[in-house]
C-alpha cells in the first residue's frame, strides 16, 4: 500500500498550522481518508485545552524541589494522626510482659466464661457476627462483627479455644487479628495471648468498613488459621 | 514495615514535587503557606485511600483540587479579618471536581512531560501562531518534521491529559 503523505499532517491541521494551499489539499484528502478523518477528530479537543495555558507558563523553568521539611513534618503528622485515632490497636512488642499484661487489661473486654470444651462459640458478640471460616485446622473458633465508626471501622472478634491451657494465659505467643484492605495493603489489628477458653475483643481501625476485603486470624508464626471475606459472601453465613 | 508510613512515603515521592510547583504559585510564593497546604493535602489523601484507586479518578487531580480549596478557604478565612479586607483571591469559584483552574494546571505539568522538541513545535505552531513553513525555518528543520512532530506532541499530550484525568 503507498504511505499517506498525509499521515501526520492532523496535528499541524488541528493547530492551525498548515497553509493555505496545504489546508485545502488536506481537507480534499480527508473526504476519502477515514484514518486521518479519525485522527483530526482525536486531537481536534487539545487547542481548547492549549488555550487555557498561557505560553509564559509554558517557557517557565521546571518549578523548584518542595523543602526537604516537607517530609519530615508529613510523618510526624502521620504518626500523630495515628496515634490519635487508634484507641485499641496494638502493634507493640511481646517482649514486654507488663506492657502486654497492659494491653490484655484493654483486649478483653469480656473475660474467658467458656467451658474450655468443643463447640460453637457462645454468642457473645450479638447482632450481626459472622462466623470465620477455617483455613487450616487449629484450636481456634471465632466469630466477627463489624461496625461502623467515626474514625473508620470497629471489629468485635470472639474466640473460642478448643485446647486452652487450664488455668489462665498461656507462655505461647499470641494470636494476632489482621485486616486486609481492598488495596491491597495489610493492617494488623490487635494482638493477644490466648486465654482459658474464650477471648472477646473489641479493636478500632482506621479502615472503613467498605473498604475491608478480609478479616484473618494468625497463628504466632502468622500463619492464616481463621478467615472471613468481608463483605460476607451470603446472608447464610451469618452466626446468630 | 509500617504500612501507613510507607503510604506517606509514597504518596510524597509521586505527588509532592508537581503539588509545591502548584502550591507556590497558588500563594503567590508564600513557602511557608505552600508547605502546609501540600502537608495537608496529602494527609487528606492519606487518610482516604479510597482516593488512590487510580481507577475512579486519577490522585493528582484530586490532590491539586484539594489544595485549591484549603488555598482558597485560607484567602476567604484573612480576608474576613478587616487587615486584609484588600487581599483577594485571584478566582474563588470552585465547581465540584475538577475545575478549571485545576485543570489549566494540569495541561502545564502535561506540557512539561514533553519531550523540548515536542514542546518547541507546540510553542511555534500554536502560542507563537506561525506556520508549518515558519517554525521549519526558525527551529533549522524541515518541514515535513515540524509536520510530524507537531502530530506525535499532540498525541502524547492526549495520552499524558487522559492518564491525569483532563477530559477536553
Amino acid at each position: 500500500m503507498r504511505p499517506d503523505p498525509f499521515a501526520t499532517s492532523a496535528g499541524a491541521y488541528v493547530l492551525g498550522a498548515l497553509s493555505p494551499e496545504e489546508r485545502h489539499a488536506f481537507e480534499q484528502h480527508l473526504h476519502g481518508c477515514a484514518e486521518c478523518r479519525s485522527e483530526v477528530h482525536r486531537l481536534a479537543g487539545l487547542p481548547g485545552l492549549l488555550s487555557r495555558v498561557a505560553l509564559r507558563d509554558v517557557l517557565a523553568d521546571e518549578p523548584p524541589a518542595p523543602p526537604d521539611t516537607l517530609l519530615p513534618g508529613l510523618l510526624k503528622r502521620v504518626r500523630r494522626a495515628r496515634r490519635v485515632q487508634r484507641t485499641v490497636l496494638i502493634s507493640g512488642s511481646l517482649a514486654l510482659a507488663a506492657c502486654v499484661l497492659a494491653v490484655l487489661a484493654v483486649l478483653l473486654v469480656v473475660p474467658g466464661r467458656g467451658s474450655g470444651g468443643s463447640g460453637p462459640p457462645s454468642p457473645t458478640v450479638r447482632a450481626a457476627a459472622f462466623a470465620m471460616t477455617k483455613v487450616r485446622p487449629g484450636p481456634v473458633d471465632a466469630t466477627a462483627r463489624v461496625s461502623d465508626t467515626p474514625g473508620g471501622s470497629q471489629i468485635d472478634l470472639n474466640c473460642v479455644y478448643h485446647d486452652a491451657v487450664p488455668g489462665g494465659w498461656t507462655n505461647e505467643p499470641a494470636y494476632t487479628l489482621t485486616v486486609r484492605d481492598r488495596y491491597g495493603t495489610t493492617h494488623r489489628v490487635a494482638t493477644w495471648r490466648i486465654a482459658d477458653g474464650e477471648t472477646s475483643l473489641t479493636s478500632g481501625l482506621t479502615v472503613s468498613s467498605d473498604d475491608i476485603s478480609m478479616i484473618q486470624l494468625r497463628d504466632a508464626h502468622g500463619t492464616v488459621l481463621l478467615r472471613l471475606r468481608w463483605p460476607p459472601p451470603s446472608p447464610s453465613a451469618r452466626h446468630s | 514495615m509500617d504500612d501507613e508510613v510507607e503510604l506517606m512515603r509514597a504518596l510524597h515521592d509521586e505527588h509532592a514535587h508537581a503539588l509545591w510547583a502548584y502550591v507556590v504559585r497558588l500563594t503567590g510564593g508564600d513557602h511557608q503557606l505552600a508547605e502546609e497546604v501540600v502537608q495537608e493535602s496529602l494527609l487528606r489523601a492519606w487518610r482516604n485511600p479510597r482516593v488512590l484507586d487510580q481507577s475512579v479518578r486519577p490522585a493528582r487531580a484530586w490532590l491539586f483540587t484539594v489544595a485549591r480549596r484549603i488555598v482558597i478557604d485560607h484567602w476567604r478565612a484573612r480576608s474576613s479579618r478587616p487587615e486584609s479586607v484588600s487581599a483577594e483571591p485571584p478566582e474563588i469559584a470552585v465547581a465540584d471536581g475538577t475545575d478549571e483552574a485545576v485543570q489549566s494546571w494540569l495541561v502545564i505539568e502535561a506540557l512539561r512531560k514533553l519531550s523540548l522538541e515536542h514542546r518547541a513545535v507546540l510553542v511555534e505552531c500554536y502560542y507563537l501562531g506561525n506556520s508549518v513553513a515558519e517554525a521549519a525555518r526558525r527551529l533549522q528543520v524541515p518541514e515535513g518534521t515540524v509536520k510530524s512532530r507537531t502530530h506525535y506532541a499532540l498525541r502524547s499530550l492526549r495520552l499524558i491529559l487522559e492518564e491525569m484525568g483532563v477530559s477536553e
